[in-house]
């Protein structure tokens, strides 16, 4: 699947990182996403919750660097040798976060 | 708080989506992350209409996750090269950086600074759409 449709069939971004419980009950009212360790959600160690803001980070910010990335590499000299190998790795990184793996249906 | 700081603490990296989306009889559809070290989920009515919708949300922020760091060391390594073009208008400068990748460090500083939430009385994380959620079947 391409990334561009992901995104169009995602909540909008951006997302954010909330720990209050008022939160949880608007969302669920709202058909939200709530992120949680499973079974014990009073006892959210910091993995969890470093897990829980990286995702959230990592969501909003992916589009804007993969623009970024794109712009950058139209900007390259690729005579340079340093250029041309920024250049194609930055090729096969964007081809890589352009292209996901589908999930299995259960 | 730093990127750097963060990537410290959280899974090692990669992740996957280890589980996917389901309805177990209660108002909800959820996929796990990792082991189900995290679990997605997405309250309402009907939940097995939003499985296709929590499938595509832990697709895309495992990917997401994944991809993060690689994509902000190419972009680095541009910061690094040799770029075209020139230092803005009326520059003849053939080798510069600043104007042409300004984005790219805009980006980069961004993505290395992450937004921190006060530890204290957690008992759920919620990502929490700022607008309106698609339908569930869109």
């Amino acid at each position: 699947m391409k990334l561009n449709q992901l995104l169009k069939q995602i909540t909008p971004l951006p997302w954010s990182v909330s720990n209050d419980t008022a939160e949880v009950n608007y969302v669920q009212s709202n058909c939200g996403m709530v992120v949680k360790p499973p079974g014990r959600p009073a006892d959210a160690d910091n993995e969890t919750v470093a897990n829980s803001i990286y995702l959230a980070h990592a969501a909003n910010q992916l589009p804007k660097l993969v623009e970024a990335l794109r712009d950058a590499r139209k900007h390259i000299a690729v005579d340079y040798p340093q250029g041309k190998a920024a250049y194609d790795e930055a090729g096969r990184i964007l081809a890589a976060t352009e292209n996901i793996d589908p999930i299995p249906h259960s | 708080m730093k990127l750097n700081q963060l990537l410290k603490q959280i899974t090692p990296l990669p992740w996957s989506v280890s589980q996917p989306a389901r309805s177990d009889g209660c108002d909800a559809a959820h996929a796990g992350i990792n082991g189900s070290l995290i679990d997605v989920w997405r309250f309402g009515d009907h939940p097995e209409n939003y499985r296709h919708l929590v499938d595509a949300e832990a697709a895309y922020l495992v990917h997401a996750a994944n991809q993060l760091p690689q994509l902000i060391e190419a972009l680095k390594s541009f910061l690094r090269a040799p770029s075209t073009g020139s230092d803005g208008p009326n520059s003849v400068t053939i080798v510069v950086q600043e104007f042409n990748l300004a984005n790219a460090r805009k980006a980069i500083a961004a993505a290395e600074s992450v937004d921190n939430i006060p530890h204290s009385s957690l008992l759920t994380l919620t990502l929490t759409p700022n607008s309106q959620l698609p339908t569930p079947n869109s």
